[in-house]
C-alpha cells in the first residue's frame, strides 16, 4: 500500500478522522438528548397538569364533603351553596383532565362516567343536604326517605372519594414512573456516551498514529538513520538516501542527496587542495630554510666584508706609509736603472754566444736520434731471432723425447734378447753378451738424451732471459729517442727564446731610459696616491657603516624568514590535519 | 772395482755345471723381486688389457700378444699391495707354456737380468711356519727364498705357483 500524499495532506487526513469520530459521538449524544427532551415535554405538557388537576379535584371534593358535614351540623344553607361551588370546581378540574387524556379512550370513558356520577351525586347531595340543613333549623324530625337518601349519599360519597383519590394516585404514580424512566434513561445514555466516546476516540487515535507512524515517522527515521551514519560513522559520503515517495521527505532526501554529491565533490577538491597545500607548505618551509641559510650566509659574508674592509682600511694606511717609502725608493731605483743599462749590454753579447752553442747541441742531438732508431731496429731483429731460437729448442726437446722412447724400447729388446739367450743355454752365451752391450748402449743413449733435454731447458730459459733483456733495451732506446726528441724541441724553443731575449734586451735598454723618466713622473704620482689613499680611508669608513646597516637588515630579514618557516611548519601541520580530517570522509 | 771382481767370479763359476741361476729382477713398491729367467717367455710394454667381468680381482684381464691371448694377473693385488695406476715403467712379464696355461703378471718396473750363485740363495722352509691369513698363505706358497744383492734383498718367487694361489 503506497501513500502518495504530502505530509500536510496526511496531517489533514488524520485531523479529519479525529473530527469525524468526534462528530459521530456528538450525533449519537444528540439523538439521545432529543429522545429525553421529548419525554420531558410529554411530562410537562400532559402528566404534570393531569396530576395537578386531579390533586385539586381531590382537595375540592374533600372540602365539599367537609362543607356538607358542616352544613348538616350547623344547618346553614350558605355552607351548602359554597359546597356547591366547590363541586363545580371539581367538575371543572375533572373536565380539564378529560381534555388532557382524550387520546386514552378507556381512561376518558371512565372519567366521563365519573363526571356523570359525580354530577348526579351533586344534584342529589344538594337536595338532600339542603333538606337536612333546613330540617335542623325548622323541623326536628325528618322523614325516613331523607335519611335513606342521606345514607345512600354517604355511601356514594365514600365511593366517589375513593375513585377520585384513585384517579389522583394513578396520575401521580404515572408522573413518578415517567420521571424515574427518564432518569434511568439519562443515566444509561451518559454511560453509553462515555464508552462510545472512548472507543471512537481510541480508534481515531490509533488510525492517526498509524498514518503518522507509517508515512512520516518511519521515513524520517530512515533519513535520520542515514544522516546519523554519515555524521558519526566515519563520514561515509558515498551513501545516499532512498527516494521512495514523492512527498516532502522524498523531496528532502533528493535534495539531501544533491547536497551530499556537492559535499563529496567539495571534499574531494579540499583533499586535492590539501595535498597541494601540503606540498606547497613543505616547499615554503624548504624555501624559507634556504632563505634562512642564505641570510646566515649573507650575514657571514657581511661580517667577512666588514673584516675585509677593516683590513682594507689597514692596508690603505700601510699603502700610505708604503707610498712614502716608495718615493724614497724611487730615487734608489733611478740610480739602479742606470747600472742596469750598463749590465744589459754585457747580457746581449752573452746571449749571442749562447745561441751559437745551442745550434751545435741541436745538431748532436739529431745525430743521437738517428743512432737510437737504428739500435731499435737491431733490437727487434735480435728479439725475433731469439724467438726463432726458442721454437727450435722446443723442437729439439721433442726429438729428445723420441730418443728416450727409443732407448727404453731398446732396453726392453735387450732384456728379451738376454731372456732368449739364457733359454738357449750355453749356445746363447755369446748372444747374451751382445744383449748386455745393447742394454748398455740403451742406458747411455737415455743419459745423453736426458743431458740434451737439460741443456735445451737451460738454453730455453736463457733465451727467454735474453728476449726480456732485449725488450728492456728496446724500451730504453724508445725512451732515449723520446727524450732526444724532447731535447731537440726544447733547444729549438731555447734558440727562439734567446733570440727573443736579445731583441727584448734591446727594448729593455730603451725601456730603462724611459723608466728613468717614468720614475720621476711616478714620484709625483705617488704623492697624489698618498692623498687619494686618505680619501679612500674615509670612504671605506662610510662603506663599513653601510655594510653594518646591511648586516642589521639581513638579521631582520633572517628573523622574518625564521617566522615564515615556523608559519610554514604550522601550515604543514594544518595541511596534514586537514588531510587527516578530510580522509575521515569516505568518498 | 767390486762389480768387475764379481763378474770374474761368475765367469769362473760358469765353468762348473749348473751352480749358478739366472733371475729376472723387477720392482714392486720399491721392493725387489725375482723370477727364474727360464720360466719367462718375454717382457712386453704394450699394455692393452681387455677386462674380464665378474672375474676374481687378482685377474686384470686378457692381453693379445701377436695373436696369442694371455691372462694378466695383478701382482700387487696378489701380494696385497695397494693398487696404483699403469704408467710408462709398467711392464708385463709373460711366462712360457711349461709353467702353465699362457699368462703374465703386471709389475711396476723391470730391473735387469742377474746371475746368482745358488749358495747365496737362502731357501725358505715351508713346513716350519704355516701361518694364518690368506695373504700370508699365498706369500708362503709363492716365495721360494731370498738372495742378498748389492741393490738390496731380492725375494725369489715361484712362477709355477701364480695360477695356483689365486684359488686361495
Amino acid at each position: 500500500m503506497k501513500f502518495s500524499f504530502t505530509i500536510v495532506q496526511k496531517i489533514w487526513m488524520s485531523i479529519g478522522v479525529l473530527i469525524a469520530g468526534y462528530l459521530l459521538t456528538m450525533l449519537i449524544g444528540c439523538i439521545y438528548a432529543y429522545h429525553s427532551e421529548f419525554r420531558l415535554k410529554n411530562i410537562s405538557e400532559n402528566l404534570l397538569p393531569i396530576a395537578f388537576q386531579s390533586k385539586t379535584a381531590l382537595l375540592k371534593f374533600d372540602e365539599q364533603i367537609k362543607l356538607y358535614n358542616n352544613a348538616i351540623l350547623n344547618g346553614e344553607m350558605a355552607l351548602v351553596e359554597s359546597a356547591q361551588k366547590n363541586a363545580l370546581e371539581v367538575v371543572r378540574s375533572l373536565q380539564k383532565i378529560q381534555a388532557f387524556i382524550k387520546k386514552n379512550h378507556v381512561k376518558s370513558l371512565q372519567l366521563s362516567q365519573l363526571i356523570n356520577e359525580y354530577r348526579k351525586f351533586n344534584t342529589e347531595a344538594e337536595k338532600v343536604y339542603s333538606i337536612i340543613s333546613q330540617a335542623e333549623k325548622g323541623s326536628i324530625e325528618l322523614n325516613k326517605d331523607v335519611s335513606d337518601r342521606s345514607s345512600k349519599l354517604s355511601v356514594l360519597t365514600k365511593e366517589l372519594k375513593k375513585r377520585i383519590s384513585n384517579l389522583s394516585n394513578d396520575n401521580s404514580n404515572a408522573l413518578y414512573n415517567e420521571f424515574k424512566l427518564v432518569l434511568k434513561r439519562n443515566h444509561q445514555q451518559r454511560f453509553f456516551n462515555i464508552i462510545l466516546f472512548i472507543i471512537v476516540v481510541s480508534i481515531c487515535i490509533s488510525a492517526v498514529y498509524f498514518i503518522i507512524h507509517r508515512s512520516i515517522t518511519l521515513q524520517l527515521d530512515k533519513v535520520t538513520g542515514i544522516l546519523k551514519d554519515i555524521a558519526e560513522g566515519e563520514g561515509n559520503l558515498t551513501k545516499r538516501l532512498p527516494v521512495e515517495n514523492p512527498d516532502e521527505i522524498g523531496e528532502l532526501s533528493r535534495w539531501f542527496n544533491h547536497f551530499l554529491i556537492r559535499l563529496q565533490e567539495m571534499i574531494q577538491e579540499i583533499m586535492e587542495n590539501a595535498d597541494v597545500l601540503n606540498v606547497s607548505s613543505i616547499n615554503l618551509s624548504e624555501f624559507s630554510s634556504e632563505m634562512i641559510s642564505s641570510m646566515e650566509k649573507l650575514i657571514d659574508y657581511s661580517e667577512n666584508a666588514t673584516d675585509a674592509i677593516h683590513q682594507l682600511h689597514e692596508n690603505i694606511n700601510s699603502i700610505a706609509s708604503s707610498a712614502e717609502q716608495m718615493s724614497a725608493n724611487i730615487h734608489d731605483v733611478s740610480n739602479a736603472a742606470e747600472d742596469i743599462a750598463i749590465h744589459m749590454n754585457n747580457v746581449t753579447t752573452s746571449t749571442g754566444d749562447m745561441s751559437s752553442s745551442m745550434n751545435s747541441i741541436g745538431k748532436k742531438v739529431q745525430e743521437g736520434q738517428k743512432i737510437s732508431a737504428n739500435a731499435m731496429e737491431l733490437a727487434t731483429i735480435a728479439s725475433d731471432n731469439m724467438n726463432l731460437l726458442g721454437t727450435a729448442a722446443r723442437e729439439i726437446s721433442q726429438v729428445t723425447v723420441a730418443i728416450k722412447r727409443i732407448a727404453v724400447q731398446t732396453n726392453l729388446l735387450a732384456l728379451n734378447a738376454s731372456i732368449e739367450a739364457s733359454t738357449a743355454g750355453e749356445a746363447g752365451r755369446g748372444f747374451s753378451v751382445v744383449a748386455q752391450k745393447i742394454k748398455q748402449f740403451a742406458s747411455q743413449s737415455t743419459q745423453s738424451a736426458e743431458n740434451i733435454a737439460k741443456r735445451i731447458a737451460d738454453m730455453q730459459s736463457k733465451t727467454e732471459n735474453a728476449v726480456s733483456v732485449i725488450e728492456n733495451v728496446t724500451d730504453i732506446i724508445g725512451e732515449i729517442n723520446q727524450s732526444s726528441l724532447y731535447i731537440s724541441k726544447t733547444i729549438e724553443k731555447q734558440m727562439q727564446t734567446s733570440s727573443d731575449i736579445s731583441s727584448q734586451l734591446n727594448q729593455v735598454n730603451n725601456g730603462t731610459n724611459t723608466i728613468a723618466t717614468s720614475i720621476a713622473e711616478s714620484a709625483i704620482g705617488v704623492q697624489e696616491m698618498s692623498k687619494n689613499t686618505g680619501d679612500a680611508a674615509t670612504k671605506t669608513r662610510n662603506f663599513t657603516e653601510t655594510i653594518e646597516f646591511m648586516k642589521d637588515l639581513a638579521r631582520l630579514s633572517n628573523n622574518s624568514a625564521e617566522r615564515v618557516q615556523t608559519s610554514a611548519v604550522q601550515l604543514t601541520e594544518l595541511a596534514s590535519k586537514l588531510n587527516t580530517m578530510v580522509n575521515t570522509f569516505i568518498i | 772395482m767390486k762389480m768387475s771382481l764379481k763378474q770374474d767370479t761368475t765367469n769362473m763359476s760358469s765353468l762348473q755345471t749348473r751352480r749358478k741361476q739366472q733371475f729376472c729382477t723387477f720392482r714392486l713398491d720399491q721392493h725387489l723381486f725375482g723370477v727364474d729367467i727360464l720360466d719367462i717367455k718375454e717382457i712386453i710394454d704394450e699394455i692393452l688389457i681387455t677386462k674380464i667381468h665378474h672375474s676374481q680381482k687378482e685377474i686384470l684381464g686378457f692381453i693379445n700378444v701377436r695373436g696369442h691371448v694371455h691372462i694378466v694377473l695383478d701382482l700387487r693385488c696378489l701380494l696385497n699391495f695397494e693398487p696404483i695406476a699403469i704408467n710408462d715403467a709398467t711392464r708385463i712379464i709373460l711366462f712360457t707354456s711349461k709353467v702353465g696355461e699362457s699368462f703374465g703378471i703386471l709389475v711396476d718396473m723391470i730391473e735387469q737380468m742377474i746371475e746368482v750363485d745358488e749358495q747365496k740363495i737362502e731357501f725358505h722352509q715351508q713346513e716350519g711356519n704355516i701361518l694364518d691369513g690368506k695373504a700370508q698363505k699365498r706369500f708362503n706358497l709363492l716365495e721360494i727364498g731370498a738372495c742378498k744383492l748389492d741393490q738390496g734383498l731380492m725375494v725369489i718367487l715361484d712362477a709355477n705357483k701364480f695360477l695356483d694361489v689365486i684359488k686361495y
